[in-house]
């Protein structure tokens, strides 16, 4: 079984992000982690693969500097990954697609196709369903529980209200993974460096056919958020303290 | 924001938090603000491991731990706020000798301060730790009462504290610029608004070299990322009942320790990386750095071989954030020289370890105007004008990775250097001299024969350079030597107001005769020493006045703090204006007669007297005494002349066999002759009372420090310094050492090594009176090991002073 695994490269939701530009960002000194809804998808990629044989390979559309996360993954097990080079760490969801298909498509289609329900950087929740649609597989995102089921695949989402979805795809498919699906492992420092003997086949986006001036979304401009400001301290005692939280909870902010 | 407060604490992290939480505690209550520029802790006390432990190198520097843990043991009871404190006790291993040695120095010292500590063999320690692989290891030292605590919680269980006392704590305030007022007090400009005050404690940790950049210093302080690891829950830690000790393996430069249920490993990586090189920016905050797994794998490693099991642990998280680091990897505490009421508390690469501590002795030493104890070894003014940026980005790209290398008494490391050289450096070298750095000088310790190797081995025992050292010290004995002491501390005081000022700095009497020349301490406000300091009368109005040259700044930022403001007093660093080459032995005065125009004969030129003479072609100021009790002339010439004046010597003395001498074989023979060292004996822990040197002090006049020295005339003196022949047969005394009677300790070394001279292991130590007397049979505790010894009349080396003044 081939499984291919999307990997994004993503500052830290913890880094002080200072904007650069228009619509830019320094990047050289934030902390860069791997997108945290990727790893369920890495870690429920290679436990399948664990059982039932086969190679997980990371996908990554990114900067140069993603080799780190993609090492990460390949501590967590996955066997090899292509790098598809941008220059910038934004690139629309429908570029990303196409880039990701034309990538798996020089290396062969895989078996299934693991993302995150989303990425933590741009939060446009696009890509899995561009490139499933443009692939022809099922999707399905949110995806908190999965099994395999004689050449197909069960999967669980949370639909509302406490009730689930259980749904079935055949192979081929992509499954846009969530919180829940798995705990994603720790790497050990033994497979941190085998992971460094993993190959990364690196492409130039150009070199894949997709022109990367052509998306569909421009970031125009970023701001940061304001810093909350205004904070009201309670005075007194824990119990006083306590009592005028509620009354202003009530009253005040009319949430209780 | 208050606009007036007494004290303003800069810096909102664990030391700044404590100094705040302490000066309120202590009675300046609301008179104190906490300025921090984003929220508690976001500097650098938020990525710091918590370890909690007793070791520290320096004797003093342990008493700052232990104060620590009292404090964070009894936090909660007095906040309501937990401060995480656990104790799990802490083990610190040995793989070589020279590790087994330090041990042994540090257990000896510990069991002055009544530690409980105790040595472990390796089958003891893979009881205590199960997950350890004790495979190489001789033993290890075992504190039982060592433990972690929780850095953020700790933190604010000070603010806590802090806020209960009256502390107004003012976040998210970014000091902009620092003023000194035409009034004398400290005017701290914020973005939110501006505060006068009496005192200012910089606590800015990463940002404390731009905080002092305001008041026009730059501190030896820099950025260095420092990575630990998180392992993935174990299960066997998990269901444990009782918590894992802290282990220690310096050899392995590593420290392993639990957290809650896992493990984190902690090291000091062999490219330690500096971090913002040209300074932290002002709003950095609370922000993790790439960690760098490449450049810590040999730790990680290490780590493995160690404790296997890490192998089979996956990394949770590994965080990497910037610590301070100094030269020599304590901190900068203490009054900044040359300012007034400006103090450091910064440059902290184990600030947790000491945050609760040095809280304390800092805010009592802000209040009372003396620490409790003696913090020389953290003390900011031990860095002269060479520890630069510069030198800094040298210095510690050596210190980091070394920061668990053993520490050896005798060890000078090599990176950063040289920068002060005298002028006779190149002689020094071609004599094939071993070289100390003192304060940034090059200084030789001894000279090995040609074709020997120019290197002295690290050891806490006698080490290669003894033989040498004997050779030296025997030549200055039956011969005639060269020392250079171009590194003495050199101030004029003049004025017409000169002599009464410092008749009030020193309790000895200031010579009324030109050319006199006194041994004149200068004492705290309690009577204990301070500075070791000799004046020579040049005129009524003009006195020279010499002190240590490693107390340099201490000793003139004391000088000026005290200087009167009326301009009666005029004071002139002149150190770097005035080298000294001390010609000392038997034949020293027929070799100067050779090298002077003048008359050097013993009645022309008495023992204790000053006199300008021509050494060669050069006039120089020469005082008949020395610090190793032969005849000798102590030469300061001006220094662009040294060459000169050292050729001069050298040609007279080719006949005498002259020959240079190092700063070992100073130090032995001023054992010898019970001469005191500053900060060995003269401490703020005693008073001229308890020395050789009580006939300095002259109660027939005022001085500072006659209160403290009538209170002890009354109540009697606790401790009386000694000097002893120990039994020792390969390491010799250092400091530290206890001193033991039927199993009780009835004092402490201050000092000690080998005699040459009289071919004696000697150490200086302060005992109970009732012990003191000669004749009296005790033990020295050496390396752990006990030593018998006697104390012996002092100075054990010509007894009547007969060699000096002949």
């Amino acid at each position: 079984m081939k499984i291919c695994v999307c990997l994004k490269h993503v500052p830290d939701t913890a880094a002080s992000i200072k904007l650069a530009g228009d619509a830019g960002f320094e990047d050289s000194e934030i902390k860069f982690v791997s997108n945290p809804y990727d790893e369920y998808g890495v870690e429920e990629a290679v436990s399948l693969v664990e059982k039932e044989g086969g190679e997980v390979v990371i996908v990554t559309v990114g900067k140069a500097a993603a080799v780190t996360t993609i090492r990460g993954a390949m501590a967590m097990g996955a066997h090899r990954a292509i790098l598809v080079k941008i220059d910038d760490q934004f690139l629309d969801s429908s570029l990303t697609a196409q880039a990701l298909k034309a990538a798996m498509e020089q290396d062969g289609l895989p078996d299934m196709i693991f993302t995150g329900k989303g990425s933590v950087d741009t939060e446009s929740f696009q890509t899995q369903y561009r490139l499933a649609q443009s692939l022809g597989m099922p999707v399905v995102n949110e995806v908190n529980a999965l099994s395999l089921d004689n050449g197909k695949v069960v999967v669980e989402k949370e639909a509302g209200g406490g009730d689930k979805q259980v749904m079935e795809m055949s192979l081929p498919c992509v499954v846009g993974a969530t919180k829940g699906l798995n705990e994603p492992r720790y790497p050990k420092f033994p497979d941190i460096m085998k992971a460094k003997k993993k190959k990364i086949q690196e492409i130039d986006l150009a070199d894949l056919g997709v022109d990367g001036a052509a998306g569909s979304v421009v970031i125009e401009k970023l701001e940061t958020v304001p810093e909350r400001s205004g904070a009201k301290m309670l005075q007194g005692s824990v119990d006083d303290q306590v009592t005028e939280l509620v009354k202003i909870l009530k009253e005040d902010e009319k949430v209780l | 924001m208050k606009t007036n407060a007494r004290a303003v604490v800069i810096g909102g992290g664990a030391i700044g938090v404590s100094v705040a939480y302490h000066l309120a505690k202590y009675g300046w209550k609301d008179d104190v603000v906490l300025i921090e520029k984003h929220e508690l802790t976001s500097g650098s006390t938020w990525m710091a491991a918590g370890n909690v432990s007793f070791f520290h190198s320096n004797y003093y520097g342990t008493q700052v731990n232990m104060k620590s843990i009292e404090i964070f043991k009894e936090l909660e009871k007095e906040t309501g706020q937990p401060s995480g404190w656990h104790t799990t006790g802490s083990i610190r291993t040995a793989d070589n000798p020279g590790r087994m040695d330090e041990l042994g120095y540090a257990y000896s010292m510990n069991r002055c301060l009544g530690l409980d500590v105790s040595y472990v063999t390796p089958e003891e320690i893979g009881k205590m730790h199960p997950f350890m692989n004790t495979e190489g290891l001789l033993g290890g030292l075992y504190w039982p009462d060592d433990g972690d605590v929780d850095p953020n919680s700790v933190t604010q269980a000070m603010a806590k504290g802090a806020r209960q006392h009256g502390v107004e704590m003012n976040l998210h305030t970014l000091v902009k610029s620092i003023e000194e007022t035409p009034s004398g007090e400290w005017l701290v400009k914020t973005d939110k608004g501006d505060i006068t005050c009496e005192y200012v404690i910089n606590a800015a940790g990463l940002w404390a070299p731009e905080v002092s950049k305001m008041v026009g210093l730059e501190i030896p302080s820099i950025a260095i990322a420092h990575t630990h690891i998180l392992y993935e829950k174990i299960n066997a830690i998990a269901d444990a009942d009782t918590m894992l000790p802290l282990v220690r393996d310096p050899d392995k430069s590593i420290y392993l320790r639990q957290e809650m249920d896992s493990l984190i490993l902690g090291m000091y990586e062999a490219n330690g990386q500096q971090w913002k090189k040209h300074g932290v920016p002002w709003d950095y905050a609370q922000e993790e750095i790439n960690p760098d797994i490449d450049n810590i794998s040999d730790c990680i490693e290490a780590g493995m071989e160690r404790f296997p099991i890490l192998g089979d642990t996956g990394f949770k998280h590994v965080t990497a954030g910037p610590i301070t680091y100094t030269p020599n990897g304590d901190p900068l505490v203490g009054p900044a020289a040359p300012l007034k009421n400006f103090f450091q508390a910064c440059g902290y690469s184990f600030g947790i370890t000491q945050a609760g501590g040095i809280g304390h002795f800092l805010a009592g030493w802000i209040m009372n105007g003396e620490p409790e104890i003696d913090l020389w070894a953290v003390d900011s003014r031990r860095y002269g004008s060479h520890a630069n940026w510069a030198y800094n980005t040298e210095k510690i790209a050596d210190t980091y990775p070394r920061l668990y290398s053993t520490i050896y008494p005798n060890e000078f490391r090599d990176a950063a250097r040289p920068n002060r050289t005298s002028p006779i450096y190149e002689y020094q070298k071609q004599a094939n001299a071993v070289f100390g750095d003192y304060y940034g000088w090059e200084c030789p310790n001894y000279f090995p024969p040609k074709g020997e190797d120019s290197y002295e081995e690290p050891s806490w025992r006698r080490s290669n350079a003894f033989k040498h050292v004997a050779n030296e010290c025997k030549h200055m004995m039956n011969h005639v030597g060269i020392i250079d002491l171009t590194r003495f501390a050199k101030t004029k005081i003049s004025g017409s107001g000169a002599k009464a000022w410092l008749n009030k700095m020193t309790c000895q009497k200031v010579p009324e005769k030109d050319g006199r020349i006194a041994l004149s301490p200068m004492l705290d406000h309690n009577g204990n020493f301070k500075s070791d300091m000799t004046i020579t009368r040049v005129n009524e109005e003009e006195f020279f006045c010499v002190t240590a040259s490693v107390g340099k700044k201490h000793d003139q930022h004391w000088m000026l703090e005290n200087l009167p403001k009326d301009g009666s007093v005029a004071m002139e660093d002149i150190t770097y204006q005035m080298g000294c080459l001390v010609l000392a032995g038997p034949k020293s005065r027929e070799v100067l007669a050779k090298a002077s125009y003048n008359d050097v004969s013993g009645d022309a030129f008495k023992f204790s007297t000053s006199q300008e003479i021509y050494v060669g072609r050069t006039k120089c100021r020469v005082n008949r005494m020395n610090y190793v009790g032969e005849l000798g002339f102590e030469i300061f010439h001006p220094i662009q002349q040294q060459t000169a004046v050292y050729n001069a010597l050298m040609e007279a003395g080719a006949d005498s066999d002259i020959r240079m001498i190092g700063m070992h074989a100073m130090d032995s023979m001023r054992l010898e002759k019970g001469y005191l060292a500053w900060k060995s004996e003269m401490t703020l822990h005693h008073t001229p009372l308890e020395t050789n040197v009580s006939w300095t002090v002259k109660m027939d006049k005022e001085f500072i420090g006659k209160s403290g020295i009538e209170k002890q005339k009354e109540s009697g003196i606790p401790l009386k310094l000694v000097c002893l022949v120990v039994d020792a047969k390969d390491s010799d005394a250092w400091g530290y050492n206890p001193i033991m009677l039927d199993n009780e300790r009835i004092g402490m070394t201050s000092s000690g090594g080998y005699g040459h001279r009289v071919e004696k292991s000697i150490a200086l130590g302060y005992l109970k009176p009732e012990f003191a007397k000669p004749g009296t049979k005790m033990d020295v505790e050496i390396l752990g090991r006990l030593r018998s010894a006697e104390v012996v009349t002092m100075p054990i080396y010509d007894p009547k002073n007969e060699k000096m003044k002949s």
